[in-house]
Parts: C-alpha cells; structure tokens; sequence
C-alpha cells in the first residue's frame, strides 16, 4: 500500500516536471534536481492522500453510524426500528 | 425582510421557524416572508449568473481583464452555492424552491448550451460555458438530497479545475493577441503539448468519459434520476451532447484549421505551467483514483444537511 502509493506519487511528480518543461518547451530532463525534488514531493503527497483516505474512510463510518443512532432513536417503536 | 417578519437572522433558528411551515405565496402564512426568501434567491442567481439573471455575465467577462474574469469565473461558483446550500437546503427547505431552482437549471443548461455556439469569441464562449455549468450544478441542489448535494459538491470541484486550467492557457496565450478562438489555428504545430492540454479540457468540459467532467455530470445525472427529476437528467444529457460542438471545435481549428496570420506564442511561466500540469493530471487521471474525493464531499454533504 505505501510502497504503491510512493510510486504512483513518484511517477505523477516527475510526469508534471516532465510536462512543466516541455509545454514551456525546454529540454525535458532540464535542471534534473527539480526532477528529484518533485519525485519526492509527488511520494510524499501519495502518502498523505493514502492516509487521508483511511482517515476519511474512519470518520465517515463513525459519523453514518452516529446518524443511524440518532434515527433509531427518533423511531422508536416504529417498524424501522422493530426490523432494525 | 426575513428578519423582520421572524425577528432571527440565525440559520438553526430559521429551520426551526420553518419546519412544517407553508412558504408558498398562496398558502403563505406571511408574503413578507416569501418575498424575502424570493429576493434572497434572485440575489444569489444573479451573482452565480443563472438564467434568466444571466445577461450582465457575457459583457462583464468579455471586457473584463483575463485574470478578473478568471477569479469571478471560479470563486462565487464555490461561494454562493455554498451559501445556498446552507440557506436553501438548512433554513428554508421547501418543494416552493424546488420548482424555481429546476426552472433555473434548466434554462441555464438551455442557454448555455445554444448561445455558446454562434460566439467567436474565447472568453464569451467560456461565458456561456460557465452559465451551462451553473445548470448542471443546479441539478444536484435543486434534488435536495444528501446524493444532490454530494453531486454538487463534485461537480463544483471538478468545474473549478477545469476552469483554472483553462483560464491558464488564455492568460499563457494572451500576450499574443489571443481575443478569437480563431486565433488558436495551427497550435498544435506551433506547442502540441498545449494543444493536448487544451483539448484534455475541452473533452473534459464535454463530458467525455473517462475525464473529470464526465464524472462530475454522471453523479449529477444519477442524482436527479435517484429524487425522480427524469426531465432534468434527461435535459442534461441532450444539451451535454449539444454542447460538444463548440467544445469540440476548438480541437478542430488547433488540428486542422490554419490561421491567416501566423502566431509566435511567447514561452509561458513556470507557475502557469505547474498549474496546467497538475490540473491536467487531475483532469485525466480522476477517474483512477476518486475515493478519498467521495468521501471527503460525502462528509460535508451530511455536515451541511443533518
């Protein structure tokens, strides 16, 4: 999981250094420590948007059921919540 | 006028006057109220350029400079839908709304779509293009549903995007008379990477699948056939495929047409560059990865509604 996500971060920032440079139409591979630099900050946004995710993924399951609670509660004594 | 007639300006107090409570005109329990909410909604359409309070949007956007047309192209779009959704969806959630809201999305998909396509012009195009927009965005909060709002929160995204990157290329192009879409003949020989870039986004604006723009109207669409709005989806859909004309025709003049004078484009900026590139990678490769994206509009769409 982190190692996919290091590299699909990886490859996104050096294909947007790539791009940067050929659209202003330069030698793609010109000053190639920008390559690095943005091969590391692509890796290291892979990384958070992979942990944002589980992130979200938790609060929203803990939120959905926070409101099904809530609804429970409204309805009680109905059949929603006899079937529930 | 609200606040007057309710004696509250606080939107949980608002809902809580306004549970159960008649809005319509005929069966009001006060006009004042009514035509307070009615003025709150002209204002909101009138600044987010929806039909029919469209009419200033061409004019201002053609003379405007491209870096003021490009920031209220793009910035009240995300604010006063916000500010709708809170007014409309939290404080006054009435089937009164509804039918004013569906009128509007669908006269603005309409417009949008029919006007755009006599323009020669780039930036009443793009106009035009953002009041059709408006109309696609209109139909997930004319839903009311927590699904309608998500779409929209979406659809806001993507559109955002997919604007900033367009803006970015007129505003790389303008130094070099860039005023008719004309004047884009031969790009592609003259930066085929930009005209990769731009016709990414005119597919994208298209609604061509597998892109952002098709994601963003597919949830759009979804959401109005999931509330029972069949003739919205349906409207939609005919005036996205409408659309595609002049979309599709700036690909046209940038690969097969030849302008009659020919253009040196100046090397453009490394931060429009940048801009264009992560937009573009956004735009392409939504469709691989959209989760945390769903989740995260998921989320705000049960904060603004529950």
């Amino acid at each position: 999981m982190v190692g996919t996500a290091t590299f699909v971060g990886a490859a996104l920032g050096l294909s947007i250094q790539f791009f940067s440079n050929g659209v202003r139409k330069l030698p793609l591979m010109r000053h190639p420590w920008e390559h690095v630099l943005a091969m590391g900050l692509g890796a290291a946004f892979g990384n958070a948007m992979a942990k944002w995710e589980v992130h979200l993924q938790d609060e929203l399951d803990k939120r959905l059921q926070e409101v099904q609670s809530a609804n429970k509660k409204r309805f009680i004594g109905t059949m929603r919540a006899v079937e529930d | 006028m609200i606040y007057g007639f309710t004696g509250v300006t606080n939107f949980e107090e608002l809902a809580k006057i306004f549970t159960g409570y008649k809005i319509t005109l005929f069966g009001a329990q006060s006009s004042g109220i009514f035509m307070g909410i009615l003025f709150i909604a002209v204002g909101f359409l009138f600044k987010i350029t929806a039909v029919p309070f469209h009419m200033w949007a061409p004019d201002v956007y053609e003379g405007s400079p491209t870096l003021v047309t490009a920031f209220f192209s793009i910035a009240p779009k995300i604010s006063i839908l916000a500010n709708m959704v809170r007014v409309f969806i939290y404080s006054f959630y009435d089937p009164t709304w509804q039918q004013l809201f569906f009128f509007c999305s669908i006269a603005s998909m309409i417009l949008g779509a029919l006007a755009a396509m006599a323009q020669n012009k780039v930036k009443r195009l793009l106009a035009y293009s953002s009041i059709g927009h408006v109309g696609y965005l209109f139909i997930g909060f004319s839903c009311g549903t927590i699904e309608g709002i998500q779409s929209l929160l979406i659809g806001v995204f993507i559109y955002v995007l997919m604007t900033i990157n367009v803006f970015a290329i007129v505003l790389a192009l303008r130094q070099n008379r860039f005023k008719y879409i004309a004047d884009l003949g031969a790009l592609a020989k003259t930066n085929p990477i930009l005209a990769i870039t731009l016709s990414i986004t005119m597919f994208s604006y298209a609604g061509i699948p597998p892109l952002a723009g098709f994601c963003s109207k597919f949830y759009l669409f979804f959401a109005a056939l999931g509330c029972g709005a069949y003739l919205l989806a349906l409207i939609g859909v005919v005036t996205s495929v409408i659309s595609c004309f002049y979309y599709i025709r700036f690909v046209k003049i940038m690969y097969f047409d030849t302008p009659k004078t020919w253009i040196l484009y100046k090397p453009m900026d490394r931060e429009k560059s940048l801009l264009l590139a992560i937009t573009l990678f956004f735009i392409t490769f939504f469709f691989l990865y959209p989760s945390p994206f769903f989740l995260v509009t998921h989320q705000m769409a049960l904060s603004l509604c529950l």
